[in-house]
């Protein structure tokens, strides 16, 4: 069984077509990255999946489950961080990891759980207990992505994790999701940042126009197109 | 019910401020502070006074009109000179704001009709209650006197006829019928006692309407603008629930808040009116309950019931147009339409009587939602159930309508794609 399995998706937003027939699948424990220029369909096809966007066409099933028929259940196993995340600004951190662990907990213990692994992957210290409103844009992403992994989701959705962070806390961000692969979570992520998707992924999705170009890991993808990364295979995709 | 009450929970959390906390506190404080100066400032008002009297005429009428003044709620002062100039610099040294002169001849020219003046002199220093209500007190006092004085001439003439007769032949009993129940009382003071008694129904049922609306607006917006609507629409928690989280908290903040501004309010009333004005006045219940139109369970449920299903649908009017503005300061622009239908029915019930009023206007005022809890409190008065209870109905189909039409946008690509952009419009002009 796939992680995630997407055929034939298309979605237009009046006259312009964001998707247009995309098809990919991922396996279980592996990180996906969808890459693709701005524009290129990325956000549209993470939020669709992330069920806050409806499609126009087309199928998608998450471990089994199918979207359109059993969305709150998929909500159960997964967690979506998206590009322009922000956190309330009211709550500390220690009070944001609580809130949003409320939801997937089923128990005391297990909260407790969730918000200590979150506290471990945000790495924020004292900062934690302070309002989200003071932190750093680097800060705040940490703090969200460990929100979407803390609760240990089966598919994580992160649309672009690094984006507008300097080299340091994007370093810091990628060890973190390479990390939370090894205990068993899947990853689907975009970015328009080839190098960071190829150092990152195990498969990678190249989509333009709404449509997925190709589909493979890093290294075949590399080969077959006799490129020396993915920025010079995805020139030559859409040649 | 356990993830509803996690969302509950960080909404209330994200309306109680700091920000909102302040203004209702320094709020309280200054509409208790005003209360108790102005009730301090009434008492002393109300307080015997010293009045200075240049008794001119030194005669036995005026030696008692003295003596009248004393029964009233005034201490008279005797001056030492007869000179007015210097009795008013002493009046001004002593903080004494009334100066009374009884001329010369007083007691004679009153005994041959030939009507006095007793000259009143009022010593301002400013337009507080004291400086301006004591040369009334003296005149109320005079006017008791004339009353007086002519009832000792009348009974001189007519022997054996009480004076008050002879002042007015004829008299008046008032009696008002309502609902087939006649109390001997005037139609006004039932007006008054009425209006009294249901004052605080529409301010405060305006206050939590648009406070509520403002607040539900203000988090629908805030999810937006702080770019957290994305996430908690992926969380696990049925949509119509995450609707429903935020128009209760923002119900019930409104109504903390609106409970708070009013007892505020109350509390400096009650110093300006002295407590004829405020929650429950003896006299006036004693004089509605006469008629029956005193609030029973039924009449109670039925109002609550109006009141409620009003807040409940312009919430959910809220949570529609909320969900097309793009942050927090579109919130007010999106508002300003609904909070025109909440004003206009609370002016037009508080100064026209609806059933007097045209066809359109009529019409206008029954399809608005919020009118009807203005409009019942009335009907239930005047026993006329069926208006309130029809009124309930549409307010409960109107409120389903939009409650559906809310969670439709929250379960659709609208709720993040649905933008009006209110300023940038306006720019364009």
């Amino acid at each position: 069984m796939f992680a995630l399995e997407v055929k034939n998706l298309t979605k237009s937003y009046g006259s312009l077509k964001a998707l247009d027939g995309a098809s990919f699948e991922i396996n279980e424990k592996e990180i996906f990255g969808l890459i693709g220029p701005n524009g290129a369909g990325k956000t549209t096809a993470l939020r669709i999946i992330a069920t806050i966007l409806s499609r126009d066409g087309g199928d998608i099933s998450i471990f089994g489950m199918e979207l359109g028929k059993d969305d709150e259940k998929i909500r159960e196993i997964i967690s979506y961080l998206p590009e322009e995340a922000g956190a309330y600004k009211n709550l500390t951190g220690n009070n944001y990891l609580n809130f949003m662990a409320g939801f997937y907990a089923k128990n005391v213990e297990e909260k407790r759980q969730f918000v200590d692994a979150g506290i471990e992957i945000a790495d924020l210290g004292d900062r934690l207990k302070n309002k989200v409103s003071t932190y750093s844009k680097g800060m705040t992403r940490k703090i969200l992505l460990a929100r979407s992994l803390m609760m240990m989701p089966k598919l994580a959705i992160l649309d672009e994790p690094t984006s507008g962070l300097d080299v340091l806390n994007s370093i810091e961000i990628r060890k973190i999701i390479k990390d939370f692969v090894k205990k068993g979570v899947t990853v689907l992520l975009s970015s328009h940042n080839m190098l960071e998707v190829e150092f990152l992924s195990d498969r990678v999705a190249l989509i333009d126009k709404g449509k997925i170009l190709e589909t493979g890991k890093p290294e075949e993808l590399k080969q077959k197109f006799s490129a020396r990364n993915l920025e010079e295979v995805f020139m030559e995709v859409v040649r | 019910m356990k993830k509803f009450l996690n969302l509950f929970k960080k909404d209330i959390k994200e309306l109680v401020t700091i920000q909102l906390i302040l203004p209702l506190i320094i709020m309280v404080a200054i509409y208790g502070f005003l209360g108790t100066l102005v009730k301090s400032e009434t008492k002393k008002a109300m307080a015997p006074q010293n009045v200075i009297i240049v008794d001119i005429d030194k005669s036995s009428f005026s030696t008692s009109l003295i003596e009248t003044m004393k029964q009233g709620n005034l201490i008279p002062i005797q001056s030492q000179s007869d000179n007015i100039e210097n009795t008013l610099n002493v009046a001004k040294e002593k903080n004494i704001k009334v100066v009374i002169v009884i001329p010369k001849d007083f007691g004679q020219n009153v005994l041959s009709f030939k009507q006095p003046e007793i000259q009143v002199y009022s010593v301002m220093n400013s337009f507080s209650l004291m400086s301006i209500g004591q040369p009334s007190v003296v005149k109320g006092i005079i006017q008791t006197i004339n009353n007086s004085i002519s009832s000792q001439f009348i009974e001189t003439k007519f022997t054996g006829i009480p004076p008050e007769i002879v002042k007015s032949p004829i008299t008046t009993k008032d009696f008002v019928m309502v609902k087939g129940k006649v109390a001997a009382v005037s139609a006004d003071i039932v007006s008054q006692a009425f209006a009294s008694q249901n004052l605080i129904i529409p301010i405060v049922l305006a206050f939590v309407i648009i406070f509520s609306a403002q607040m539900l607006a203000s988090l629908i917006a805030l999810e937006k603008q702080n770019k957290t609507l994305e996430t908690l629409l992926t969380v696990p928690i049925r949509r119509p629930l995450i609707v429903f989280s935020k128009m209760l908290s923002a119900g019930v903040v409104a109504l903390i808040i609106s409970v708070v501004y009013l007892f505020a309010m109350n509390s400096y009333m009650s110093g300006v009116t002295g407590g004829n004005i405020g929650f429950g006045n003896n006299n006036v219940s004693t004089v509605l309950k006469e008629l029956g139109m005193n609030f029973t369970p039924l009449t109670y449920s039925l109002l609550g019931l109006s009141i409620f299903f009003a807040i409940l649908a312009a919430l959910a009017v809220t949570t529609i147009l909320a969900a097309y503005a793009e942050d927090v300061k579109d919130v007010q622009a999106m508002l300003t339409p609904l909070m025109i239908f909440i004003i206009l029915p609370y002016f037009l019930t508080m100064f026209t009587d609806p059933v007097n009023l045209s066809l359109p206007l009529k019409l206008i005022l029954y399809v608005i939602p919020f009118s009807h809890p203005f409009l019942a409190t009335q009907n239930l008065m005047f026993g006329r159930f069926s208006p309130v209870i029809l009124g309930i109905i549409y307010q409960i189909l109107f409120s389903f309508v939009c409650i559906m039409v809310a969670s439709k946008i929250f379960s659709s690509d609208r709720i993040l794609t649905a933008r009006v952009k209110f300023r940038k419009k306006l720019f364009a002009r």
